[in-house]
Formats: C-alpha cells, sequence, structure tokens
C-alpha cells in the first residue's frame, strides 16, 4: 500500500467526519468527531510535506478548541447525560 | 415584502462575489501572481539571512516579524478583553478542581505534566531547526497548565498561576516584542539594516539571531493566553 492510498483513504475519513459532525444530533458526540477531523487533518497536512501546520492542527485544532467547546457545553449545559 | 427583500439582496450579494471569484487566476499555473521572486529569494536566501533551517519560522519572526509581533498583541486584546467582560469579584467559593478528589487523575497527572513541558519547551526552542515554533508549543504548554487547573482545582493554581503574575509576564513580554523588533515601524518599514544578534552557525541552538528569544515570547504569551481563556470561561475570574 503506498503513500497515496494512504491519503486517499485519509481524505475519505475526512469527508464522512466533516458530514457527521453537521448531522450528529447529540452535541458532545459532534464536538468529538470534530475533534477526529483535526487529527485526520493533522495527518493529512504531514503527507503534504506541512509539518509545521501539522503539529498546530494536532495541537489547537484537536486540542485547545476540544476543550473549549466541551466547556461551553458545560457551561449552556448541552451535555445530555 | 421584507423576506422578498432579504433574498434579493442575498441573490445580488452572491452574484457580486462569483464574479469577483471569475477574475481570479486558474489554480496551479506557473505564471500566477503568487509564483513571483519572493518566493525563490526566500527559499533561496532565507537560510543565509535570518540563519534559520526552518523556513517558515525564518519568515514569520524575521522578514514578517512585524505582522507577528501584531498577532501576538491580538492574543493580548483577547485575552484582556476576556478579562474585562467575564471577570467577577468577590465569588470565592472553594474549590476541590472540576473533577473533585480523584487520586488516579492526581497522581497521573503529577507524572504526565512534565512530559508535556518537555515536549512544549522542545518545540518552542527548537523552532528555528525544526517544524514547530512559539504558537505551536505554547499552546502545549498552555494546554499542560489547563491540565493542572482541571485537576488541582482552582484554589491551588491560583497560587501558581495569580492575575497580577501572568498579566504580568505576559504585558513584559509583550513589551520586549516591540522593543527587539520596532525597529521596522519607526523606520518605516526597513528593518534589514536593524541592531542583529550574531548568526552563529545554523543548525546549532543558539544561532539565529533573534529567532530563538522572538520564539520563547510568543509562546509565553500563547500559553498564558490559553490558560487565560479556560479558566475565565470555566469560572468567571482567575
Amino acid at each position: 500500500m503506498n503513500m497515496q492510498t494512504f491519503s486517499i483513504i485519509m481524505l475519505l475519513f475526512l469527508i464522512g467526519a466533516s458530514i457527521s459532525v453537521s448531522m450528529i444530533k447529540n452535541l458532545l458526540g459532534a464536538v468529538i468527531v470534530f475533534a477526529v477531523y483535526s487529527l485526520i487533518m493533522a495527518i493529512l497536512w504531514q503527507q503534504l510535506n506541512v509539518p509545521d501546520l501539522a503539529i498546530t492542527e494536532a495541537a489547537v485544532g484537536a486540542g485547545i478548541t476540544t476543550l473549549l467547546f466541551v466547556l461551553t457545553l458545560k457551561r449552556i449545559r448541552g451535555v445530555k447525560k | 415584502m421584507k423576506r422578498i427583500l432579504a433574498v434579493s439582496l442575498t441573490g445580488v450579494l452572491i452574484f457580486i462575489l462569483l464574479l469577483g471569484v471569475m477574475e481570479l487566476p486558474r489554480f496551479g499555473l506557473p505564471d500566477n501572481p503568487a509564483n513571483n521572486e519572493v518566493m525563490r529569494y526566500y527559499i533561496e536566501k532565507a537560510t543565509e539571512d535570518t540563519g534559520a533551517l526552518n523556513i517558515v519560522t525564518g519568515i514569520i519572526l524575521d522578514y514578517r516579524a512585524f505582522d507577528t509581533f501584531v498577532e501576538a498583541s491580538v492574543l493580548f486584546t483577547a485575552a484582556a478583553a476576556v478579562i474585562m467582560i467575564l471577570e467577577q469579584n468577590g465569588r470565592n467559593k472553594v474549590d476541590a478542581g472540576l473533577l473533585g478528589e480523584s487520586l488516579i487523575l492526581k497522581e497521573i497527572s503529577r507524572v504526565i505534566i512534565p512530559f508535556i513541558h518537555i515536549f512544549g519547551l522542545y518545540i518552542i526552542f527548537f523552532g528555528h531547526l525544526s517544524p514547530g515554533g512559539g504558537f505551536a508549543g505554547g499552546t502545549i504548554i498552555g494546554a499542560s497548565f489547563i491540565l493542572y487547573y482541571t485537576v488541582n482545582g482552582s484554589d491551588r493554581s491560583r497560587e501558581k498561576f495569580s492575575y497580577n503574575r501572568l498579566m504580568g509576564i505576559m504585558s513584559t513580554a509583550i513589551v520586549v516584542y516591540g522593543v527587539l523588533k520596532g525597529y521596522s515601524f519607526i523606520t518605516g518599514g526597513s528593518h534589514l539594516e536593524s541592531v542583529q544578534l550574531p548568526l552563529g552557525v545554523p543548525g546549532n541552538i543558539l544561532s539565529g539571531g533573534l529567532l530563538l528569544p522572538l520564539n520563547i515570547i510568543v509562546g509565553i504569551v500563547v500559553a498564558i493566553t490559553m490558560y487565560i481563556f479556560y479558566v475565565l470561561f470555566e469560572k468567571g475570574e482567575i
């Protein structure tokens, strides 16, 4: 399996994740899928030879953004138990 | 009537924007305006001019240092605005942490936080040699501060990260950046003749002139901003 096949699989995952973010009714689930989207995007940046952006995407997109989203959900009581 | 007006206005706006899109050059052609001599100059001369093996850091912290200064100021302004809006004095509840007294979380975080710090510091300090830099490393260190806050509660983190200390460090960092790179603002854009530390041998950690101190400054500002955002959104005070 060469790297192009890998990239195509990752792109399919990316499309699936981005569609399901807007479709999922459970808000916490949507936030988690959004973090998955950011991680796949970081892998794709790495495939495109942009390691700087990959590191920033993994730290900001998957880390801090998810934290702030979960915190906001907690504040507006959007998490269903 | 209002609805018809809104729809027609939106249609007109879409039409105007699509007209603008049609004027754009086609994607990926070799003689596009983006492929000019500036890009070639950066790729050929960046290491020689700035002493950075990572050309991205060389560009954003040397050729475009003033833009990065304004970006850091944007973060500072955002943190200051969030403090102004959200801070509420005199609400000092005793708080043992978001997750209560969890022994497992405390011990695990005690082990894992030094590793996160080392990784963030590595990304900041090697910003001019390998991928990374102040923004990414600062975010990672800020995340470790947030982990400390989440596990240990606001009372214990207030001892370590007090409001005055955080704002003092952040303002000092911004002022130092401004002093180091404000030269180009005064002289009207020509900063290549400004004061430079010796560039050193490209590849050593102490090389690249001002890149290493500027990376550290940007990392400090980003880390403190992330921490302040989280704490203020969580509790309404630092």
